[in-house]
């Protein structure tokens, strides 16, 4: 009986050594400090690990609009490349050459729809990206892409 | 109240709404709107002792629609018409008759507000729709391009019911099916000539060349006894393409309108609703809701699930949603006195409802496949 949990333990040191073979990491971008420290921790991690790295940022759109004009703001995409200009230079200053994307929609559709493309073994994200009312109203980012997700989520605080 | 005082008060509001909005990351429509309803119900700013307010209300709605029909890619909607003119047509049809028949035989409405109450809960929201398509993906696919065109035909049909459903025949309206006909014929190459040459000019004139005519449909419509939105959004649809070359003044008129003009229209909204009857009609307008998204699955479900195929579930909720031409058609069966306070008040609480509740159904609970 206490073979077989040691059992179990050495299982889960198996696992964590799969954990270990990451090829691929995602890491969202918004501009905010959680954000940020994820950038930094995906690119650690990445550099570690010698993985490619992949910077996203998505563009949010306004919800229930009465225009499909006023759904999209061009200046939001311009404070987008910024951000991921900004991510770049986290990354490269941690030692990684970084691959950018940006997307437009909700934020959680857009990080699980590039993921199931791009197939990355480990998404790294920040612990709030959007404002605690918007979180009651639409639900928590970190919460959502770690429930759908198909690989292993890191959340940053 | 004084003129300056509820000007201050509501441009307070305006600003307010307008940064909660962009905190929350809605509709600054649908914010503006609960604005005006506390302004109405808790200040006692009333639009009826402010005819500024009603005009400039009015003016916003026009130029809301006329911006809604330069949103419509004539080119995709070539391609697809006769899927989206099935899907389009059903999806206001079905919705239309049974909310007219549920007003007039079971709640004893009048026939006219019956009517009005139809339109109203039939509008499909182009602007809600196109988002999630973006959001999804399929906004340049052909499907995407497919499900706003049928939304615009639902819009189209929404402006004809409202103009031609309650028109008082006289001499008037033929000078406004000939206003109309002439533009039709003359605007976009005459439009698109005039920005050609006065694009970027200082003064702007080919944005006052645009509101001009804007103004002289709207004016043409009511004198004819109808509403401007079926000449507007017509002469929206048609400028569309001259728009497309030449989008800075297009940007222009919509800064004007969205700075200066609509929140004035979604404010006054709010201002007329009644929380006391809100309230006392929860029920109603439960069942109304259920009415206009059941309604809506019945006409739009099967078409969608022959010409899409997939997610047509996902397309039929978010055809469901309504806004801008609920809210409008709402605020002219008010002005017109087709409807009393008590019935708008509950038409305006089902709009936006339908603007919020199907979609976050949609993207909770029937998001396309890859992505669950």
């Amino acid at each position: 009986m206490v073979q077989t949990e040691r059992n179990k333990v050495k299982m889960v040191i198996i696992i964590k050594r799969k954990m270990l073979q990451v090829k691929k990491v995602l890491v969202s971008a918004d501009g905010s400090k959680q954000s940020i420290r994820a950038i930094k921790l995906a690119s650690q991690i990445a550099k570690g690990l010698n993985a490619e790295i992949m910077i996203i940022h998505v563009v949010e759109l306004r919800e229930f609009p009465t225009l499909m004009a006023e759904a999209e703001n061009g200046l939001e995409e311009e404070k987008g490349q910024m951000i991921l200009g900004e991510a770049v230079r986290i990354a490269n200053f941690e030692g990684v050459e970084a691959k950018v994307v940006l997307k437009k929609g909700h934020i959680v559709d857009q990080i699980l729809r590039f993921a199931s493309v791009y197939k990355p073994d480990l998404i790294v994200l920040g612990s709030t990206g959007t404002s605690k009312i918007r979180g009651l109203l639409l639900g928590n980012v970190a919460h959502a892409i770690s429930q759908y997700a198909k690989c292993t989520v890191m959340i940053a605080r | 109240m004084i003129d300056a005082i509820t000007l201050l008060i509501l441009l307070v509001l305006i600003v307010v709404a307008s940064l909660f909005s962009l905190k929350i990351g809605i509709s600054v429509a649908i914010v503006e709107i609960i604005m005006g309803v506390i302004a109405g119900n808790f200040i006692n700013v009333t639009s009826s002792d402010h005819e500024w307010l009603v005009f400039l209300a009015g003016l916003g709605s026009v130029v809301l629609v006329f911006l809604a029909g330069t949103e419509i890619d004539p080119d995709a909607m070539k391609r697809t018409w006769k899927a989206s003119l099935s899907i389009g047509i059903l999806s206001f049809l079905v919705p239309f008759l049974s909310v007219l028949g549920f007003c007039y035989y079971i709640l004893g409405w009048s026939y006219n507000a019956s009517l009005l109450a139809g339109i109203a809960l039939s509008t499909t929201s182009v602007a809600v729709v196109y988002v999630v398509l973006i959001e999804t993906g399929s906004s340049k696919t052909e499907t995407g391009k497919l499900i706003l065109s049928a939304c615009f035909i639902t819009d189209l049909a929404t402006a004809i019911s409202l103009s031609i459903l309650f028109i008082q025949p006289n001499i008037y309206m033929i000078i406004m099916i000939i206003g109309l006909a002439i533009s039709i014929i003359i605007l976009p190459s005459l439009l698109s000539y005039l920005f050609e040459k006065l694009e970027g000019r200082s003064g702007e004139p080919g944005i006052k060349v645009t509101l001009l005519i804007i103004v002289l449909l709207g004016v043409l419509a009511e004198i004819a006894g109808s509403h401007a939105v079926l000449p507007v959004y017509i002469l929206g649809l048609l400028l569309a393409r001259v728009f497309h070359n030449h989008k800075e003044t297009l940007i222009k008129i919509r800064l004007i309108a969205l700075a200066f003009l609509t929140p004035f229209f979604f404010i006054n909204a709010g201002l007329n609703v009644s929380l006391v009857a809100v309230v006392a009609g929860i029920g109603m307008i439960m069942i109304f809701f259920v009415i206009k998204v059941g309604t809506k699955f019945v006409g739009v479900l099967p078409s969608s699930r022959k010409f899409v195929g997939r997610d047509a579930v996902y397309i039929s909720l978010l055809m469901s949603t309504g806004l801008t031409f609920g809210t409008i058609s709402s605020q002219y069966g008010l002005t017109a006195g087709i409807i009393d306070q008590g019935q708008f008040s509950i038409l305006v609480a089902t709009v936006i409802l339908t603007a919020i509740i199907p979609t976050i159904i949609a993207q909770k609970w029937f998001r396309p496949k890859e992505i669950k």
